[in-house]
């Protein structure tokens, strides 16, 4: 570990500690994430060797870039680009105030980021703003991918125990196994909404059940009409008939119309209706967006 | 030959089978437990023929699986293939149709891809499907084919609501995944100059084709199990034998990780190499592979491609299961391990097809498998030619599992015995 001099902890990840350190080599500022390897565990955890096989791959300006993975007898480090804070932290100093290009600046990276991993047969299955990166220049990455995993088509069962509970969809929220990219589109909408309230969270939860009466409160409870299959799913059971009472424009009030097609379509009970990343960038909501962005 | 000893070293198994019980002894009393596993290669032939008969008893008795205990308790939600599959039951267990409704993950993954197109819808979707290739559903392949000279059905026109298949991913993530395995190839004869022996790479996969049904592991496990193995070998000459059943085990120990819901524990690993390995090795040899490989192991895997191509010829289960034997078959035999994941994946169907109804390589098939009739026929050959030899080779634990009647006993059918697949294999020596 010669070459990287700790300099300090800046957090936890899904998996083990990470550190902000300077190269010694290049004077790069790096963030060094360290996963313990004891000698009664399983080797190498299964998410830190996820994360490391699915970064070797993505290489893309809207996902963080794992530099390096050092080796030691009880220790693993993987170095990665260092971003200056995450989407949370940067929310923490917004006090409810966000110019409405950045949302629409950060939202299209999110989706270009998300486009890059689905084109390349990659579930993020954690999207939330502390997994978000923002840099000083207004770049956003994806990291955390700790809990993604690749999939085979036809996609085949995977663990329900994913995505941090006030971003996931209500058929993970319901048990389903069997779920596709538009797993992350749920988050990437309810992370839009969050973003356009400068920080509010959209649908804070308490637990699961909490969580989908606060969702069909917000979206009008799915039927068999609407959403088929919903009630052959695992953990399904009946909730209140909720109207839809809220609307969008009183829930995102600094969000223009355009904005808020995009997010209507992205927050979708029925995940076969849910809009894709591809979709959502060429949606006219971001006609507008500098082209230093898109670019 | 050591695939039996390996298979064997599993005492707990053995006691319980009548038939087995004599060789076992043997065994015990034979090699040291470490040696067993690779060291008497070149002197047990005569009883390897037993062994594999033994081995299918094995596999359907309940106490093949008892030491393995504890593990279960991990597996029990995971999406273990179903084992229902007979023949007759093929239509019912239709993922298409289960999708929206079900999911509780009980249908036998790989079928999936056939399921997909009710026989009945077949003749009036063809006309309707058919497009130009220059269409934008199937443009990431068109480098590879003239768009003029093909007609072609978009196979995913009718996916739109099924969201297990993708559809508006699924040839992005195939040309990502073409991209891939050009990445990663093994070269052709890997093994010259290296310790270990193509003999003793076909008894390991043999034996983990064994441990891979044994721990009820995902079909891509083993694929990306032999994927890993044969990369990491290619890189490493010096690989002594006493070390490449340790590679072999810590290969699949790696492959559950990245592949399966719940992996299999370390102990398991220990436990199926009848301790011939301590954790801390299966441990330090865990991080060497990775980081020879330097943490390549997404590989695109034959099965991959097979699906695909399963489902542009609209195959039914029976065809798709001996498609996938084919593959399997190839797994153990060190001179097909060069081939491509997606020649393998097409050549397979393509021998099935000549096999079962004598079909052509349609014009969509080329598309989308990325290979024209031309291009797959030496590999045809030599994949004909590996079936005709499985049946008289030593090493039977994929002859054996297709032998399941969860595999539709496919490896009994006449066809990979009769005519056809024996004029393919006489032609394989114009391609060598």
């Amino acid at each position: 570990m010669q070459r990287y001099e700790k300099l300090e902890k800046i957090g936890e990840g899904t998996y083990g500690t990470v550190f902000k350190a300077k190269d010694r080599d290049t004077q790069a500022i790096v963030a060094l994430k360290r996963v313990r390897l004891d000698d009664d565990d399983e080797g190498v955890p299964s998410s830190a060797l996820r994360e490391i096989c699915l970064l070797k791959e993505l290489h893309h300006k809207n996902i963080v870039r794992l530099i390096d993975v050092l080796h030691s007898d009880r220790k693993l480090t993987l170095v990665f680009e260092h971003c200056d804070q995450d989407l949370k932290k940067y929310f923490d100093c917004l006090n409810g105030e966000i110019d409405p290009d950045v949302v629409k600046s950060f939202m299209f990276q999110l989706l270009r980021g998300l486009d890059f991993c689905h084109n390349k047969n990659i579930l993020h299955r954690d999207l939330k703003p502390q997994n978000l990166l923002i840099n000083k220049n207004g770049e956003l990455k994806l990291a955390d991918f700790g809990l993604a995993r690749a999939f085979g088509i036809p996609v085949r069962c995977y663990s329900a125990e994913v995505v941090t509970l006030w971003y996931r969809p209500p058929d993970v929220l319901f048990g389903a196994k069997l779920y596709n990219t538009s797993i992350d589109m749920w988050s990437a909408g309810c992370i839009f909404a969050e973003l356009a309230n400068a920080g509010r969270p959209l649908l804070p939860g308490g637990d699961v059940d909490d969580q989908l009466k606060r969702i069909f409160k917000l979206l009008g409870t799915p039927t068999e009409e609407t959403w088929p299959g919903m009630s052959s799913l695992p953990d399904y059971r009946p909730l209140p008939h909720y109207p839809v009472t809220i609307s969008l424009s009183q829930l995102c009030p600094k969000l223009n119309a355009k904005g808020r097609d995009v997010l209507q379509r992205l927050l979708v009970c029925n995940p076969m209706q849910r809009m894709n990343a591809a979709d959502a960038m060429n949606h006219p909501y971001f006609d507008d967006l500098p082209s230093c962005v898109r670019s | 030959m050591a695939s039996r000893s390996i298979s064997f070293r599993n005492q707990n198994v053995s006691r319980n089978e009548n038939v087995a019980v004599k060789k076992v002894a043997k065994l015990v009393s034979g090699p040291t437990v470490k040696r067993a596993a690779l060291g008497d290669i070149a002197n047990k032939a005569a009883v390897v023929q037993r062994s594999a008969t033994d081995a299918s008893k094995l596999k359907q008795n309940d106490t093949f699986k008892k030491p393995l205990q504890p593990r279960n308790k991990n597996i029990k939600n995971e999406n273990v293939p179903s084992k229902i599959v007979p023949s007759a039951k093929l239509e019912a267990v239709d993922e298409c149709s289960m999708v929206s409704v079900d999911t509780s993950c009980s249908v036998p993954q790989d079928m999936s891809v056939v399921e997909h197109e009710p026989v009945k819808e077949s003749s009036s979707k063809d006309t309707s499907n058919v497009q130009p290739l220059s269409d934008n559903c199937v443009q990431d392949l068109s480098e590879a084919f003239s768009a003029k000279c093909l007609t072609v059905t978009d196979i995913d026109a009718d996916d739109k609501d099924n969201p297990q298949l993708v559809s508006e991913y699924v040839n992005e993530i195939y040309a990502y995944m073409r991209s891939l395995e050009i990445k990663n190839c093994v070269r052709r004869r890997y093994l010259d100059g290296h310790t270990v022996t193509p003999r003793m790479r076909t008894i390991l996969v043999d034996w983990l084709v064994q441990v891979h049904m044994r721990f009820n592991l995902m079909q891509e496990t083993l694929y990306l199990t032999m994927a890993i193995l044969d990369r990491y070998l290619q890189l490493m000459p010096d690989t002594p034998k006493e070390e490449l059943q340790l590679v072999g085990v810590t290969s699949m120990f790696i492959a559950s990780k990245y592949e399966e819901m719940y992996c299999s524990e370390i102990n398991d690993f220990v436990f199926i190499s009848d301790k011939a390995y301590t954790r801390q090795q299966i441990r330090k040899m865990e991080i060497q592979i990775l980081k020879k490989l330097d943490y390549n192991v997404s590989m695109p895997l034959p099965l991959h491609f097979l699906r695909r191509n399963s489902k542009a010829a609209k195959v039914d289960g029976t065809q798709h299961t001996l498609a996938k034997y084919l593959i399997e078959l190839c797994l153990t035999e060190y001179n097909m391990c060069h081939f491509k994941a997606s020649q393998l994946g097409a050549a397979a169907l393509f021998l099935t097809l000549k096999l079962t109804c004598d079909d052509q390589w349609s014009d969509t098939l080329t598309y989308y498998s990325g290979y024209s009739d031309a291009e797959l026929m030496p590999v045809v050959c030599k994949m004909a030619q590996v079936v005709l030899r499985s049946y008289k080779a030593s090493h039977q634990a994929t002859v054996q599992k297709y032998r399941s009647s969860k595999n539709l006993k496919i490896s009994e059918c006449p066809e990979l015995t009769g005519p056809v697949i024996r004029s393919l294999a006489v032609k394989a020596a114009t391609y060598s």
